[in-house]
């Protein structure tokens, strides 16, 4: 567990080392500010809630979360760095592990750094903060299965700039997989149940059942079975590259 | 070659694993949830399970939901699996006295012939079409049977409530038995002004199937003997039999809930001539209570209404918030917003014996203003002139309850009653000083959901007309889970905003628009005068008068223009700060303090190892 700790630790530090950390949270912010009021019109809906802001979610991390995870296998595999991290006393999983946590932390971060917006629907009235409170976890929850891919991908290519280019193709298709384009392909041929389970795969779906203020633990489960297996398929990658 | 199958294998095997576990998770972990929102709108409320306590004979419910042909519907198919995981906790908290049967109507099955005979009527959905049946149908052991014809995803924090009130209308054996008193037509009908069919209120409807409805016209001559709530509707002509009868009746104890109005508008003949008003005053005297035949105008929750010049505040019509529905009594306690057009204002009178509990209010922020005036004023601007705020909160509504006497000496001829009562220590009256609150277009709005017309409230006024109903008639089970959810969050500083900005630059919209006029008449004397004398030509003076007017004019109206945008700059100016705090002081800052905050751990960590 020390070990886990220690390396989530100097994974964080590298990300504030350098100006990464700032500048994807400094993005995020601006942008789901920009999202929020002039394409959600927040303001002029006049409804105290936070709709407008957490609806863009999905699709800032499309492009967000593959930038932030991009580097980080790929960035160590290039620069050699990754024989060094293996040679240390830890296991490839505590380093898969270590490197979503720490990952994970920095989005956690992004997102409680919103909360300015939250003291704003607060001041312009009474939202149901509750409501607020069960969308905020859904957002992370959603962005950590966002960042597993991404990080599968990092781990897959020694090019940052084509894992970020996998991850955002693999991250769409999980967004989009419970829309009418992807279903009407299969619909007719695939039996209703591998269907239902398709369309249970889209993030959009569980973040919204979540976004409205109720945690079901099936859609908690759904974020945790994705980001699980899209580590665990990190951990077979870079156990191969090391066999290799 | 090899090392490259190997990973495809591992990529497909982890595939399989993906899909297994999700559908697994889907299947099994489907039903326990946790209910964030405030008033737990997504769970089985204590209202609920008192009701299937209550519940004696078992219930049959009949889940309809056209599994097949909804395939790859995903929006559909997740709210059909919300609605079966409720009905599933519903029977467990039944102790076996629901009985759940789930049924895949295909076309042309036997199924499908067991929806329609309960009435549920199949949607056309997708590309081709479809028709898909969601929709439940129950029946208890005296074959008694009441449905929900098409389950409406838009409607899902209403759904307990929906499902709540279809097995409560299978367990209450003896229904409580109301008459509808009124003149109204509230039952649909033609319409005189323009001779097109209306349809029936919601508000009538939801009255119809909740309750033994029996309806009534001023024309009766007494109420019904077996009423257990009378509800009267706008008041007007009553003979003195019905009066008496009515007098009698809450005297004996009666339950009464009257809708009184200084103007009813929503009577479309009501547009021809002047107030329209109710004629219930004996009665409510003999009740201790006075309604003004004044209208409410109210500044700060008068209603935003779209005219021919853009959207306007109409002074009065009213959207009672929270703070003006009161939390203390249980019909109204749970209610959000109700909204209704020309309130009267209820008084106690001074010598009044019975117990006033106030339920509606208006703001601090309103004045009275003539029922006649009102009603021929059909101009918002002009309604905002009369308006000159008292800072008094006037009553909308009130419960009345205790001692009161009789409106009538004796009996009036021709009626045989042996001995007429003279007072009561157990009047029960709930007075409402409005009556078009219970037309549509104050609560609800009508929409086609593919075929199928749906009724989405908007306010909370049918709550009140049921809550009201259900109180009195002795059964409160439904009231605590009705509306509990959220119909409008309104910014409440940006309507207090408004409200400042339109009472201040209404003074001086006033002011300059008297201007306005004074200079436009005296614009058109000096030229009808120009004209009289036939010159062409003005003398040098009357030219420079003439031109010291159009200039005045010219100005006024530019500062009329003025005034009209200053009305939204505060608003705008909010925006417009809000808007720049989020999008960038707060990200610069924040990022900025993170920096200095990383930079000292760091620095510190530094100091700690050397």
């Amino acid at each position: 567990m020390n070990n886990l700790q220690a390396i989530v630790k100097r994974e964080l530090t590298s990300f504030f080392a350098t100006p990464v950390a700032y500048v994807f949270i400094l993005i995020f912010l601006m942008l789901s500010g920009v999202f929020t009021f002039y394409i959600g019109n927040f303001y002029e809906r006049g409804q105290a809630d936070l709709m407008p802001f957490f609806n863009f979610h999905p699709w800032l991390y499309l492009f967000l979360v593959p930038a932030i995870a991009m580097r980080s296998w790929a960035e160590e595999r290039k620069s050699g760095t990754i024989e060094l991290l293996m040679t240390l006393p830890i296991t490839t999983w505590q380093a898969v592990l270590a490197k979503f946590i720490a990952a994970w932390l920095v989005l956690g971060l992004a997102l409680v750094l919103t909360f300015p917006l939250w003291l704003t629907v607060n001041y312009l009235g009474n939202p149901d903060n509750g409501v607020i409170l069960a969308a905020y976890l859904g957002s992370w929850l959603m962005s950590g299965a966002f960042l597993a891919i991404g990080l599968c991908m990092s781990a897959l290519s020694r090019n940052q700039v084509v894992a970020f280019i996998l991850a955002i193709v693999v991250c769409f298709l999980f967004v989009l997989s419970g829309s009418n384009i992807v279903l009407d392909a299969f619909t007719g041929w695939l039996p209703t149940i591998l269907l239902d389970t398709l369309a249970s795969f889209s993030f959009l779906t569980h973040f919204e059942a979540m976004a409205k203020g109720v945690i079901a633990l099936n859609d908690v489960g759904y974020f945790v079975i994705v980001t699980l297996v899209w580590l665990y398929g990190s951990f077979i990658a870079i156990e191969q590259n090391k066999a290799g | 070659m090899i090392k490259n199958l190997k990973a495809y294998a591992v990529g497909l095997l982890l595939l399989l694993v993906l899909i297994t576990l999700v559908m697994v998770n889907n299947q099994i972990l489907d039903e326990t949830r946790l209910d964030l929102t405030e008033n737990q709108v997504y769970s089985l409320s204590q209202g609920s399970v008192e009701i299937l306590e209550q519940l004696e004979e078992p219930v049959h419910l009949y889940y309809f939901f056209s599994d097949s042909a909804s395939e790859g519907m995903t929006g559909l198919r997740n709210y059909a699996n919300r609605v079966e995981s409720l009905l599933k906790e519903y029977v467990s908290a039944s102790e076996g006295k629901l009985i759940l049967h789930k049924i895949d109507p295909e076309p042309f099955s036997e199924a499908e012939d067991r929806a329609s005979r309960f009435g549920l009527t199949a949607a056309s959905i997708g590309p081709a079409g479809e028709a898909v049946y969601f929709g439940l149908g129950a029946r208890n052991t005296l074959d008694d049977e009441a449905q929900i014809p098409f389950f409406d995803p838009q409607q899902e924090e209403l759904l307990e409530y929906q499902l709540t009130k279809l097995i409560y209308q299978l367990s209450d054996p003896e229904p409580v038995q109301v008459t509808l008193l009124t003149d109204v037509a509230i039952n649909g009908g033609q319409n005189p002004m323009t001779g097109q069919r209306q349809p029936a209120w919601t508000a009538f409807e939801q009255l119809q199937q909740l309750y033994n409805l029996t309806v009534i016209g001023a024309d009766a001559k007494s109420i019904p003997e077996q009423t257990d709530v009378l509800v009267v509707l706008h008041p007007q002509g009553f003979s003195d039999s019905l009066m008496f009868s009515i007098d009698q009746y809450a005297l004996a104890g009666g339950r009464v809930l009257a809708f009184v109005d200084p103007h009813h508008e929503s009577d479309p003949m009501a547009a021809m001539g002047g107030a329209n008003p109710s004629e219930f005053g004996p009665l409510l005297q003999s009740w201790g209570v006075s309604l003004s035949d004044e209208v409410v105008l109210d500044g700060t929750a008068g209603l935003e209404i779209r005219t021919a010049t853009g959207s306007q505040r109409h002074l009065g019509y009213l959207g009672l918030g929270e703070a003006e529905i009161s939390d203390e009594d249980v019909i109204t306690q749970s209610l959000e917003l109700v909204n209704g057009a020309s309130f009267g204002a209820l008084t106690q009178l001074e010598q009044a014996q019975s117990q006033w509990e106030p339920l509606l209010l208006s703001t601090d922020n309103a004045s009275l203003l003539a029922a006649s005036e009102y009603a021929t004023t059909r101009d918002v601007v002009k309604l905002g002139r009369a308006f000159s705020p008292d800072s008094e909160v006037k009553t909308l509504a009130a419960r009345i309850s205790g001692k009161a006497h009789s409106a009538f000496d004796k009996a009036p001829e021709g009626m045989d009653v042996d001995r007429p009562l003279d007072e009561t220590d157990s009047l029960n009256v709930i007075l409402v000083a409005d009556s078009d609150l219970l037309n549509d277009r104050f609560w609800v709005s009508k929409s086609q959901f593919f075929g199928q017309s749906i009724v989405t409230p908007f306010a909370n006024n049918g709550d009140l007309l049921v809550n009201a109903v259900e109180n009195l008639g002795g059964s409160d089970a439904l009231i605590s889970i009705r509306s509990r959810g959220t119909y409008s969050r309104p910014f409440t500083v940006v309507e207090e905003l408004t409200a400042r900005a339109e009472q201040t630059f209404r003074q001086q919209e006033q002011r300059l628009q008297q201007q306005l006029q004074e200079t436009e008449q005296k614009l058109a004397q000096l030229q009808g005068q120009q004209s009289e004398t036939g010159a062409l030509v003005l003398n040098p003076e009357q030219q420079q008068t003439l031109d010291e007017f159009t200039e005045q004019r010219i100005e006024i109206r530019q500062q009329l223009r003025e005034v009209r945008h200053k009305l939204d700059k505060d608003i705008e100016q909010l925006g417009s700060w809000l808007k720049f705090i989020n999008i960038a002081l707060a990200p610069l800052c924040l990022v900025l303090i993170l920096a200095g905050v990383a930079r000292l751990t760091r620095r510190n960590a530094k100091e700690v190892l050397s």
